[in-house]
């Protein structure tokens, strides 16, 4: 899961990201062209994931990360945070 | 500022013949203001007396929106651009390559009817919004500085970095309100243009417009196309996504996935993060400011009444 992380955190330049009211709304470039057709949109706590994300977090550093920002419990937390980087893992295709 | 001997520019009408004056005083289609210098054939290297006085009178005007200087003969540019950051193709040909250069771009621009020709050699100083272009005289000996697609590109980096869009979509202004129809070919843009403008309103253009933020409110322009056409400018009240449908249909929205569809229309020659952050902004602001309608359509006079029932509704 680390280098899962790690893969994210390398394709964050190749977005441009705007905040929207609670989401966070992302573009990604393609080859310097923004692709309006396969933008993403982030709830609260995947806007903070996406944000606070470093290269060398693994799992527990983000559950750490989230539970220091959002009042919840961590093996829910943990559960939620698997479930939405196999979803990143998809959109960005990342194998 | 500017308000005498001032020129429209577009595409057919303005060719730069050596014989036009140095440094004139233009509105170019969108509202911007400028200055475009033109150079003797023989002055790349060694400018006259006079040329060097009308760059400074152009770059001492920091009221317009940009200034073109323009010279005779790509091989007289300056060697100084870098590695390339964007090409634009065409199948294996290039349209326009864009390249790093000292303090801005450099674009070598093709002959867009014979893509192995170098059109163009221009530098883009974005800090000073000057644009210094190199052309070869057409077999007329006249100097096309503008000729398509550089005017168009020049347009879109204007939206880089005033409160504007580009956008792919037919305007039409029926002296209340200004409405705009967007999408790519085939859509409907030009038919719904045709069904207004027969029913008394006036056709901003049928393809193409600048979206220009003044003052608080959105307007609609007419931009350069390949035929002569009067400067012309709506506010904008309404936006439209319109598709072929077999019935007439109306369905608003100001969320995310209605703006996306939007700016999938708006035209982009990006190669740079910060010019698409940019127009995002520009979206986000424009979104929440106009109303965006996907509009199914049947192509016959009844969708304008259809469309005015909805917008009281």
């Amino acid at each position: 899961m680390k280098q899962l992380i790690s893969a994210i955190y390398q394709e964050k330049n190749h977005f441009v990201c705007r905040q929207t009211g609670d989401e966070l709304l992302l573009i990604p470039l393609k080859d310097n062209v923004a692709d309006f057709n396969q933008y993403l949109t982030l709830n609260e706590v995947g806007a903070f994931i996406w944000e606070n994300m470093d290269e060398g977090d693994d799992e527990t550093t983000l559950v750490v990360k989230i539970c220091a920002e959002f009042e919840v419990n961590e093996d829910e937390v943990m559960n939620d945070l698997r479930a939405f980087l196999e979803k990143l893992r998809s959109y960005l295709d990342i194998q | 500022m500017m308000d005498q001997n001032q020129i429209h520019v577009s595409i057919a009408d303005f060719i730069l013949a050596l014989i036009i004056p140095v440094d004139v005083a233009f509105v170019l289609d969108g509202g911007f203001e400028g200055y475009v210098t033109v150079l003797s054939a023989q002055c790349s290297v060694q400018e006259t007396e006079t040329e060097r006085s009308s760059f400074a009178k152009a770059s001492a005007d920091e009221s317009v929106d940009l200034r073109i200087y323009c010279y005779v003969g790509c091989a007289n540019a300056p060697k100084i651009w870098g590695k390339e950051l964007y090409c634009a193709r065409n199948g294996e040909h290039a349209l326009w390559t864009i390249y790093e250069a000292d303090r801005g771009i450099c674009i070598h621009v093709n002959d867009s009817e014979e893509l192995t020709r170098l059109q163009h050699i221009a530098f883009y100083q974005e800090e000073k919004q000057a644009w210094t272009i190199y052309s070869d005289l057409n077999e007329n000996q006249e100097l096309e500085s503008l000729r398509y697609p550089m005017l168009p590109l020049i347009l879109y980096y204007l939206t880089t970095r005033t409160e504007s869009l580009l956008v792919h979509a037919s305007g039409v202004f029926d002296g209340e309100h200004g409405r705009i129809f967007s999408g790519f070919s085939g859509v409907g843009k030009s038919t719904m243009a045709g069904l207004w403008q027969a029913s008394g309103a006036e056709v901003i253009n049928d393809d193409r417009l600048m979206l220009r933020k003044i003052d608080g409110h959105w307007w609609m322009y007419n931009t350069p196309m390949y035929y002569s056409d009067a400067p012309k400018k709506a506010p904008l009240d309404f936006i439209y996504l319109p598709f072929h449908y077999p019935e007439n249909t109306y369905e608003r929205g100001n969320g995310i996935q209605m703006s996306m569809r939007f700016m999938a229309h708006c035209i982009q020659h990006g190669y740079n993060a910060t010019h698409v952050q940019w127009h995002l902004n520009q979206l986000m602001d424009i979104s929440t400011e106009i109303p965006i309608t996907r509009l199914g359509v049947v192509p016959n006079v009844e969708v304008i009444t259809f469309i005015k029932q909805h917008e009281q509704a």
